[in-house]
């Protein structure tokens, strides 16, 4: 990677998958840097790719053909565990259909991901409390999620995300199962998070309010970039 | 269009439609095979006890089958045998003449059934003389002659042209005698028939019992033995009042016991069988309906109705039933009738299956079509019962909650309780995961924990029957250890007495382990009252010490236990005193054989009779001083035995090794009760493989059962899992969690099924288990009781418990494994 502060760097990725006997380029060539503190949205219509080039940026699927790198390394060639101690130390996932894991309160849930990390129970739980806090769910704390409306999941969501501070958040389609009001509640707290503490976000989305909040705007078209706009903030 | 919407959803998933049908064929096969060897040995113990002897039915005089007494002969057995004859259902009938008598050869000698056959007729009606081994069958001509039983002829060492002595009781009262020649030697494998029975033609039995022209039954074998009933009715019409008409069962009461145990046995582990089944079954029914919730929302939303999507369900369950039931037909009925023509060789444990009369090396399992049906109409049945409450479930969802997800059927989370985590976090998810489908949870523990409380039970009471068989059979019979001279035991021979007992006594007493040692005769005689005559083993005690030994004087319910002097009286049974028609006070003539080769005869007054609830004590054995027995049978100051009580019977190896080191004397051995009582060591051993076969079969299914709980807890959590291992969870992490979960679920299903087990076992062990109806009669097995009572054996049920615990854990690792190999972009994507 040449640039110093490149944390995702992508070179002639294709993806291709197999459904029955047909073969479906998800992915046609795709060129494509992150930089630190970047708040990008990928956009574009059902099937243009953008899902499965979130998946490969977080190491949850393998390309067919080209390089990724994450924070300088090479991940394409990574064993499943590999690539599973990659998505705990450097990638938080935020899901469309928020994810948490139904048997852990939102505290725990938070708390998860360090516990995974190996971080010391004192030090999770202040950090978690802190983040539940920031984010506005004091007194949440011990609810389970679906005790929690979608928009308070959501935020418990990017708590979790954020909590072992990755070097790249990764949402997909955040914002879809909300209502336009707890969306742009979302998308703020997301924004403030990016500007405040210099977390690095790209989103996947259809919603033109996210797209509305990005400084960066990556058009996706059959799976290939289309455009790839930065907007003044 | 319904059933082919059913068909293809079992179609879609076919892990779990696989786990479904395995549970159902499993247990198809398994009651198959099971029903079918049950039935297989009753069927054998029936038609071998009919066979050679018995025949399908008896005519006798009234009242002769329950008082077997040469007054009750038929003086005009010709002219009934005509009559019976006559009936249309007879194939062929004999006229027979009982009694009793005692066999001797040289200084051996026995109580056998003494017949006599016409042997023209005879070979019509039973099979004996087809198991002729040595020699050759009665002729239909033949005056003189006896043929005897295997067992008979090795006891009393006797080969084909031998002389045979026979000293009985004539119709008279005055004493009988006679020297036969042994034609041939017969093996039946039933050792009523091949230790007890000698057969003679009729006329020289008739003319030893002093009954010319007489005869006591008449066996009749019939065309069609299933016409039993209406051909008992119809020859009770045509012989009337003064004629019984006694069919097998009422023949053979041992039979109709063994059968009916049997039977009482394979019901218990059928049921227990049909309910493991049962909540394999339900299991995967209520997960594949649990698990399409929004599915079915989407059915109902496009307008489906509720019976028709209720159709949906069952028809998936009862495709899924007959496929399961034609799969476990297949193996079952296969095994069975491979096995139905190859048999299933039990030689090794011989001499136990011999205890159930007509039993003896080879068991042929059948395979019936009325039992198939039955099953398979059962687990039909329960699968399609089963799979109801999950399809009306499905039916009545609300069709817009059920499209957003689990809403309505899965149970909502407790409220926040401010828990946090303090237990490893992957022990917490699964502990709570457990808890988050009670239904799901409370079969699989429901099923498990029954599973485990059906073997503590079974378990607790196949050790409680064991024990107490050796404990009686031990107790009061023979102690832990006999003292005896070489060969004594094989024909109770009065001339390999011990001689003077009185040092081997002494350092036996003085021995580790030895609570006390009594010495003993026991010969063969025949007990005569004055009408009828049984065969006994004749029993010499020293009164005072013997009471260290055995027990028998605490089963008295007349009079009293021997005295030291009291050398002019005898304690027998309640049955055999039943069977002499004796009562306290009356005399009885024994008859032995002495060392002099005299035979010894002596008469005693009955002043007490005990009962130990065993058929095979209380009918055959005799109890006289010691003093009294020495003086029938000639021995002086000898005696046969010395048996002993050990203080710790577990120690009993050690003890007999100890034993045979410090004893000397001529030809003198040391033998522990299971060489004493094979029956009884055998018994025990078949017992302990009659419980380890059903022990498999049920953790096999119960196993089964587990893992597809766990493969369904895995199957809806696909996404959930997905989202953890996006989140970093290692798949090794995935599998802890999923082995947690079953460890939690057999934890549950653990201290439930061995809480309720050992309730049970603690209760009827305390109350006991009368199943008094089911064994009298099983007159073979020393130390059966009627009251049975379980035992807690903890070391016995902690070994198979834990083997299930550690089998469940196994058969989870696949769904497990098969979780942590989960795609997680594909899972999080999984609906």
């Amino acid at each position: 990677m040449n640039a110093p502060d490149v944390v995702v760097k992508l070179e002639g990725i294709t993806k291709v998958y197999r459904q029955e006997s047909v073969a479906v380029h998800a992915l046609a060539g795709i060129d494509l840097q992150i930089r630190k503190g970047d708040f990008a949205v990928l956009v574009g219509p059902s099937g243009s790719g953008k899902t499965t080039l979130l998946n490969l940026i977080g190491g949850l699927d393998s390309p067919t053909s080209g390089s990724i790198w994450v924070a300088g390394v090479e991940i394409g060639r990574m064993s499943r565990s590999q690539l599973s101690r990659l998505r705990l130390r450097d990638i938080g996932f935020v899901f469309q259909e928020f994810n948490l894991i139904p048997v852990l309160s939102a505290l725990e849930n938070v708390e998860f991901i360090m516990l995974l990390q190996g971080v010391p129970p004192g030090e999770r739980r202040n950090r978690s409390v802190a983040l539940l806090k920031e984010l506005g769910l004091e007194g949440l704390e011990h609810r389970r999620p679906n005790q929690l409306s979608g928009g308070q999941q959501q935020r418990v969501a990017v708590a979790r995300a954020i909590a072992a501070e990755p070097i790249i958040v990764l949402p997909d389609e955040p914002t879809a199962n909300l209502d336009s009001k707890a969306g742009g509640a979302l998308m703020d707290l997301m924004r403030r998070l990016n500007e405040e503490k210099g977390v690095t976000f790209v989103f996947s989305t259809h919603d033109p309010m996210v797209v509305e909040r990005a400084r960066r705007v990556i058009r996706l078209r059959d799976g290939r970039i289309e455009a790839d706009e930065l907007r003044p903030t | 269009m319904l059933l082919t919407l059913a068909w293809r959803n079992v179609w879609r998933n076919r892990r779990r439609s696989a786990i479904t049908l395995s549970a159902i064929a499993v247990g198809v096969a398994a009651l198959t095979f099971v029903w079918g060897f049950i039935d297989g040995m009753n069927r054998e113990m029936v038609a071998n006890t009919t066979r050679y002897f018995a025949g399908d039915m008896q005519i006798h005089l009234r009242g002769y089958h329950e008082d077997q007494t040469l007054d009750l002969a038929m003086t005009n057995a010709a002219a009934v045998l005509g009559t019976v004859l006559a009936d249309p259902a007879v194939a062929a009938a004999s006229v027979r003449l009982e009694g009793r008598a005692l066999a001797s050869r040289g200084d051996k000698s026995r109580g056998v059934a003494l017949v006599g056959i016409a042997p023209g007729q005879e070979v019509r009606v039973t099979d004996l003389f087809k198991a002729i081994v040595a020699g050759s069958p009665l002729s239909a001509t033949a005056t003189n002659g006896v043929l005897i039983g295997s067992r008979l002829a090795e006891v009393l060492r006797l080969t084909v042209g031998d002389e045979l002595i026979l000293v009985g009781q004539a119709y008279d009262g005055s004493v009988a005698s006679s020297r036969v020649p042994v034609r041939g030697v017969f093996e039946t494998k039933i050792d009523e028939l091949d230790g007890f029975l000698a057969v003679m033609p009729l006329d020289a039995v008739r003319d030893f019992l002093a009954a010319p022209g007489g005869g006591t039954a008449i066996a009749l074998r019939l065309k069609d033995p299933g016409a039993l009933p209406a051909a008992e009715a119809r020859l009770r019409m045509s012989l009337g009042e003064r004629y019984e008409v006694i069919g097998w069962p009422t023949l053979l009461p041992m039979v109709v016991a063994s059968v009916r145990y049997h039977e009482v046995t394979g019901f218990v582990v059928l049921t227990i069988f049909f309910i493991v089944v049962a909540a394999g079954v339900a299991n995967p029914v209520l997960m594949a309906v649990l698990e399409r919730t929004r599915e079915f929302g989407v059915m109902l939303a496009v307008g489906t109705s509720q019976a028709r999507l209720l159709r949906v369900v069952l028809y998936e369950a009862i495709l899924l039933g007959l496929f399961g039931l034609v799969l476990g037909n297949a193996v079952g009925v296969g095994v069975t009738m491979f096995f139905q023509y190859q048999g299933i060789d039990f030689t090794a444990f011989e001499a136990g299956l011999r205890t159930m009369p007509g039993l003896s090396d080879v068991v042929y399992p059948v395979a019936r079509l009325d039992r198939s049906l039955m099953i398979s109409a059962v687990v039909f049945g329960t699968a399609c019962l089963v799979s109801l409450y999950p399809a009306g479930k499905a039916a009545l969802l609300e069709p817009v909650t059920a499209m957003r997800g689990m809403a309505g059927l899965s149970r909502r989370a407790r409220g926040g309780g401010g828990t946090a985590i303090r237990l490893p976090v992957f022990v917490l998810v699964a502990a709570r995961n457990i808890l988050r489908n009670p239904r799901r949870t409370a079969i699989t523990v429901g099923g498990t924990a029954f599973a485990i409380v059906a073997f503590v039970f079974l378990f607790g009471y196949y050790d409680g029957f064991s024990e107490q068989i050796i404990d009686n059979s031990t107790r009061y019979l023979t102690g832990h250890v006999q003292v005896e001279r070489a060969g004594f035991r094989q024909d109770l021979s009065t001339d390999l007495s011990l001689g003077s007992s009185d040092t081997l006594l002494a350092q036996l007493r003085g021995a580790p382990n030895v609570e006390a040692a009594a010495p003993r005769i026991q010969a063969q005689g025949i007990a005569s009252s004055t009408t009828k005559s049984e065969g006994i083993l004749l029993i010499g005690i020293s009164p005072e010490v013997e009471r260290k030994v055995t027990f028998i004087d605490r089963a008295m319910v007349e009079g009293a236990m021997l005295r030291t002097g009291d050398d002019r009286s005898i304690v027998v049974g309640r049955k055999l005193a039943e069977t002499l028609n004796l009562r306290m006070g009356d005399k009885v003539v024994v008859m032995a054989q002495a060392a002099d080769g005299e035979l010894g005869t002596a008469a005693y007054r009955i002043s007490g009779i005990f009962a130990t609830e065993s058929a095979s004590f209380d009918g055959g054995i005799g109890y006289v001083t010691l003093s009294a027995a020495q003086s029938l049978l000639a021995l002086g100051t000898g005696v046969s035995t010395i048996n002993v009580r050990l203080a710790d019977p577990a120690a009993l190896d050690e003890t007999v090794d100890t034993l045979r080191r410090h004893l000397r004397g001529p030809g003198l051995t040391i033998v522990s009760w299971p060489a004493l009582l094979p029956q009884v060591d055998e018994m025990v051993r078949v017992i302990r493989i009659m419980r380890a076969i059903v022990l498999v079969i049920v953790f096999a299914v119960t196993a089964l059962a587990v893992m597809n709980t766990v493969f369904m807890t895995v199957a809806e959590r696909t996404r959930e899992f997905g989202v953890m291992m996006a989140l970093g969870t290692s798949p090794g992490a995935v599998v802890r969690l999923v082995i947690y979960e079953t460890f939690a679920l057999m934890t549950m299903a653990s201290l439930l099924g061995y809480s309720l087990g050992v309730l049970l076992v603690t209760y009827f062990a305390r109350r006991g288990l009368d199943l008094s109806r089911f064994f009298e009669g099983y007159v073979t097995i020393p130390g059966v009781t009627g009251i049975a009572y379980p035992r807690l054996v903890v070391a016995s049920i902690l070994g198979p418990g834990i083997v299930l615990f550690l089998a469940t854990i196994l058969a989870s690792l696949y769904p497990a494994w098969r979780a942590a190999r989960l795609d997680p972009a594909r899972a999080i994507r999984h609906a």
